[in-house]
C-alpha cells in the first residue's frame, strides 16, 4: 500500500468515527462520494447479464449509501470489505427480483418467478435460507429443474469489461452515451420489489404487456383467459404497484428527512398515466391500435 | 419441511473446461449441485456460484485458450474448490494470475477462505465455503 493510499484510508476511518459521533450529513455525503468508485467497479463486474449497466450502478450506489449508514468503525473491519458484501448482496437481490429480464425458456422463467416467492416464504418459516430440496418439494419441480431456474436467474455469462472481442474491441468501448431508459432507472428500481410481490401470473401479464408490447387480446390468448380478465388483472396489478410505490415514497421520505421525496413521486405519476392509457374493452383496445 | 436431507459422505468431483466465458456456467452449476447435495441453503449456493465464477475469472483473466481444471470436495459442512489453469506461466516472481484487489474483496465477501498461488508453474486458486445457516 502506498503512503498516499494509507493516508487516504486513515482519513476515511477518521471520517467514519466523526460520522458515528455526530451524524453530520455533510460527512455522510463525502463518504458516499468517496466510495462510489467501488459501486461502479462491482457493477461492471456483474454487467453483461441482461440487466442494463446503469441499473446495476444505481443498485450498487444505493448499497454504498446503506453501507455508509450501517458501518460501525469500532468493529475493526475495513469499510470496503463491509461495503463489498452489502453491494454484492443488493446486486444478487436485484438479479433475483428481475425474473423478467431472464432470457430463458418460459417454463424456466415461470419456475424462477415462483421460486422467488416461495424462497421468501420458506426463509421466514424456517428461519434460514431454504435448500434446493425444500424448494423442489414446495414447487413440485425436480431438484434439477430448481437448479436450472436458479442458474437462469444468475444470467448466463460474465466477462471482463476490458476483455477484447473478436473485433479487438473491449466491452467498455461498447458502452456508449446515455441509455434512453436511463431517466426511468430510479422508477424501475422502485417498482422492482413491488413487482416481485405480485403473483407469477400477474408478473407474466405485466411482462407481456409492457416489456413485450403485446395487446390484451394477445395476452389473453397466450395465458388462456379472456381479454376482459386480462384487463381486470392489469388494472388490479397497477393499483397494487401504485400503492407500493406510494408507501415506498413515504418510507424513503421519512428516511431521508423528506429531502428527495419529489424525485420518487415520478414513479407513482407514471403509473397513473399508464393506468389511464389502459384500454378497458376490446373496442377500446382496437381503437388504441 | 424443516428436515434437510443431506448426503453427508465425502464427495469429490473433477471438471475440466475449455477457457471460454460461456462455459463458466458449467463450473457454477457443478458447484451448485455439490452444495445442494450437501444441504446448503440457496443463499450459500448463490454465494458459492459467484465465488467460483470469480475464481475462474481471476485465473483466466483475458486468456482465451487452454483449459481450466476444477476439483470440488465436500466434507462435512465445508466445500473446497481447487482451480488451476493448465498452461505453465514463466516464473517471474508473480503469482501468474490477474487477481486484482476487487477479486480478492469479492471473494472475501462470499467465502470463508481463499487463496491464489503458482503451483508447479501453474496459476491456481482455491476457496472454502462453509454452510452458514446450519440447515
Amino acid at each position: 500500500m502506498t503512503d498516499e493510499a494509507r493516508s487516504a484510508g486513515e482519513d476515511t476511518k477518521a471520517l467514519f468515527f466523526e460520522l458515528a459521533a455526530n451524524r453530520d450529513p455533510a460527512i455522510r455525503d463525502r463518504l458516499v462520494t468517496v466510495h462510489l468508485g467501488l459501486a461502479h467497479q462491482l457493477a461492471r463486474r456483474y454487467a453483461n447479464r441482461g440487466e442494463p449497466y446503469e441499473d446495476l450502478v444505481q443498485v450498487a450506489s444505493l448499497a454504498i449509501v446503506k453501507s455508509v449508514d450501517r458501518f460501525d468503525p469500532d468493529r475493526g473491519v475495513e469499510f470496503t470489505t463491509f461495503a463489498t458484501r452489502t453491494v454484492i448482496g443488493e446486486l444478487k437481490r436485484h438479479f433475483r427480483d428481475k425474473g423478467w429480464a431472464v432470457r430463458a425458456p418460459r417454463r424456466v422463467q415461470e419456475l424462477y418467478l415462483e421460486l422467488g416467492k416461495i424462497t421468501e416464504t420458506l426463509a421466514q418459516e424456517l428461519g434460514r435460507s431454504p435448500t434446493v430440496g425444500e424448494l423442489a418439494t414446495a414447487t413440485g419441480a425436480t431438484e434439477e429443474a430448481v437448479l436450472e431456474a436458479l442458474e437462469a436467474g444468475q444470467g448466463y455469462r460474465t466477462s471482463s469489461i476490458d476483455a477484447t472481442d473478436r473485433n479487438e474491441e473491449t466491452l467498455a468501448s461498447h458502452i456508449g452515451g446515455d441509455d434512453a431508459s436511463l431517466d426511468t432507472v430510479e422508477d424501475r428500481e422502485l417498482l422492482a420489489p413491488a413487482i416481485a410481490k405480485l403473483a407469477p401470473r400477474e408478473q407474466l401479464i405485466l411482462q407481456l404487456r409492457f416489456a413485450h408490447g403485446l395487446t390484451q387480446s394477445e395476452i389473453a390468448a397466450r395465458v388462456g383467459i379472456s381479454q376482459m380478465h386480462v384487463s381486470r388483472l392489469l388494472a388490479a396489478s397497477l393499483e397494487r404497484l401504485r400503492k407500493s410505490v406510494t408507501e415506498a415514497n413515504r418510507e424513503a421520505a421519512a428516511e431521508r428527512n423528506e429531502h428527495r421525496e419529489v424525485e420518487h413521486g415520478d414513479a407513482s405519476q407514471q403509473l397513473d398515466r399508464v393506468a389511464e392509457e389502459q384500454p378497458q374493452t376490446e373496442e377500446e383496445e382496437r381503437r388504441a391500435g | 419441511m424443516s428436515m434437510v436431507q443431506r448426503k453427508t459422505s465425502t464427495v469429490s468431483v473433477d471438471l475440466s473446461i475449455p477457457v471460454q466465458a460461456d462455459l463458466v456456467v458449467l463450473a457454477r452449476l457443478a458447484a451448485a449441485t455439490v452444495a445442494s447435495r450437501a444441504g446448503f441453503g440457496v443463499e450459500d449456493i448463490e454465494d458459492l456460484r459467484l465465488a467460483v465464477e470469480e475464481l475462474c475469472l481471476s485465473l483466466v483473466g483475458s486468456r482465451e485458450d487452454g483449459r481450466l481444471h476444477l476439483n470440488y470436495e465436500c466434507e462435512g459442512d465445508a466445500i473446497t474448490v481447487n482451480c488451476w489453469y493448465e498452461a505453465e506461466i514463466a516464473a517471474n516472481g508473480s503469482r501468474g494470475t490477474d487477481t486484482d484487489d476487487l477479486s480478492l474483496r469479492i471473494l472475501d465477501a462470499l467465502v470463508d477462505e481463499h487463496g491464489h498461488e503458482l503451483r508447479d508453474g501453474r496459476p491456481s486458486a482455491w476457496l472454502c465455503k462453509r454452510r452458514t445457516d446450519g440447515g
